[in-house]
């Protein structure tokens, strides 16, 4: 199971993007491809979009918390670590002054 | 507005909808921060004010340190989610509270007491846990006693043996509370090593049903059944990782090194589901 979601995409990408995944929303893209396929279309779309494209990847592994997170540019929220788990943070309070 | 029944936002959380202990996330580590609840989540809002949601219901325990505070809301909703909260400080003395939901039943506590009451199954208890430690050794017959004089004399051996293998001078185990950092390095990563493990095993024995006060091997001490269970584990979460470590830092304690390594391993072994398969084969020796 692979769900991304971008800011937004290069049409080059997006088409081909659909080659795996359905768009339900405009940039949000849901896939159930697993495995090392997963892996290759991660590396895939980290390596062909740009930074600006701001897109989050949930990927799926059978370890807990049973997701991996990869994020590629600005995706308006920060990923943070807390003790190896990957969570999502909603506001970052360095800038919200 | 139309007389139409109004649908309830409120989504209860029963136990249908969370997941079983193996399968959680087995700690998160947080101080210097409040706990909140907000629209009905956890938020967790640290010292820069960072502001983090919790997802309660997939992870096992939350270890809070030092400059931590938590909302009476948010007690009651990670008590329902299940999830425990244990309180360590940075000397590493364990305070910890557990919050049990009232739908879990008694049926593993009263088998455990019924185990612990009678002389004999409770020998026998002792005897698969040291079992599981020793596993060449022959352990038929043997008193309580006599394991345990056995047991003191191979971890004191074990010491000495990996105090060689990682070259680290070693003087032998000293742990006073609250006075964590006269001791050597190694002992602080044993010590505070250990307070973790004792947490996340206090928690998984609440989740689990069983009671952490009711123990084979240890007696007298808060939490006799926590010490049983965490000696399976010690020698290669806990000993093993503090002459390591010790090798690494170079003789400077690091906390974040410490825990860092500590919570790779619990991840590595796989602990969780350890836990409820081996309490499952200590007390009934299936």
């Amino acid at each position: 199971m692979l769900v991304a979601v971008a800011n937004h995409l290069p049409p080059a990408v997006r088409g081909r993007m659909k080659l795996w995944f359905v768009e339900p929303r405009p940039n949000v893209f849901v896939s159930g491809v697993k495995d090392s396929v997963a892996d290759g279309v991660v590396e895939y779309l980290l390596d062909h979009c740009p930074p600006e494209s701001g897109l989050i990847l949930f990927q799926r592994s059978n370890k807990p918390p049973g997701y991996k997170i990869r994020g590629l540019g600005d995706h308006t929220r920060a990923l943070v670590e807390i003790s190896g788990l990957q969570l999502v943070q909603e506001k970052n309070g360095l800038l919200a002054k | 507005m139309a007389k139409e029944a109004k649908k309830r936002l409120f989504i209860k959380v029963t136990r249908e909808n969370l997941p079983q202990v193996k399968d959680k996330y087995p700690f998160l580590y947080l101080e210097r921060g409040r706990l909140e609840i907000d629209d009905s989540s956890v938020k967790w809002i640290d010292c820069e004010n960072n502001v983090v949601r919790i997802p309660a219901a997939v992870i096992n325990t939350l270890l809070l340190g030092p400059g931590t505070s938590i909302t009476h809301e948010a007690v009651k909703v990670l008590a329902a989610a299940n999830c425990n909260v244990c309180w360590v400080g940075e000397d590493s003395l364990l305070f910890y509270a557990a919050g049990q939901s009232p739908t879990s039943d008694s049926r593993n506590l009263r088998s455990q007491m019924l185990l612990a009451a009678d002389k004999k199954k409770s020998l026998e208890v002792a005897r698969r846990m040291f079992a599981m430690r020793f596993p060449q050794e022959d352990l038929a017959g043997k008193s309580l006693k006599e394991m345990m004089g056995m047991e003191g004399h191979r971890v004191r051996a074990l010491y000495k043996d990996l105090a060689e293998k990682y070259k680290v001078g070693w003087k032998g185990r000293s742990y006073k509370p609250g006075k964590m950092e006269m001791s050597d390095v190694t002992n602080q990563v044993l010590t505070s090593a250990n307070a973790a493990l004792y947490g996340i095993l206090t928690s998984s024995v609440y989740s689990l049903g069983y009671s952490p006060h009711i123990g084979f091997i240890h007696s007298g001490s808060p939490l006799p059944f926590i010490y049983d269970l965490a000696d399976l584990y010690k020698k290669d979460l806990c000993i093993d990782l503090a002459f390591a470590l010790t090798l690494e830092m170079g003789g400077r304690y690091n906390k974040h090194t410490v825990s860092e390594a500590f919570r790779s391993r619990v991840v590595a072994i796989d602990l969780l589901d350890r836990i409820a398969k081996d309490i499952q084969h200590v007390l009934y020796g299936d």
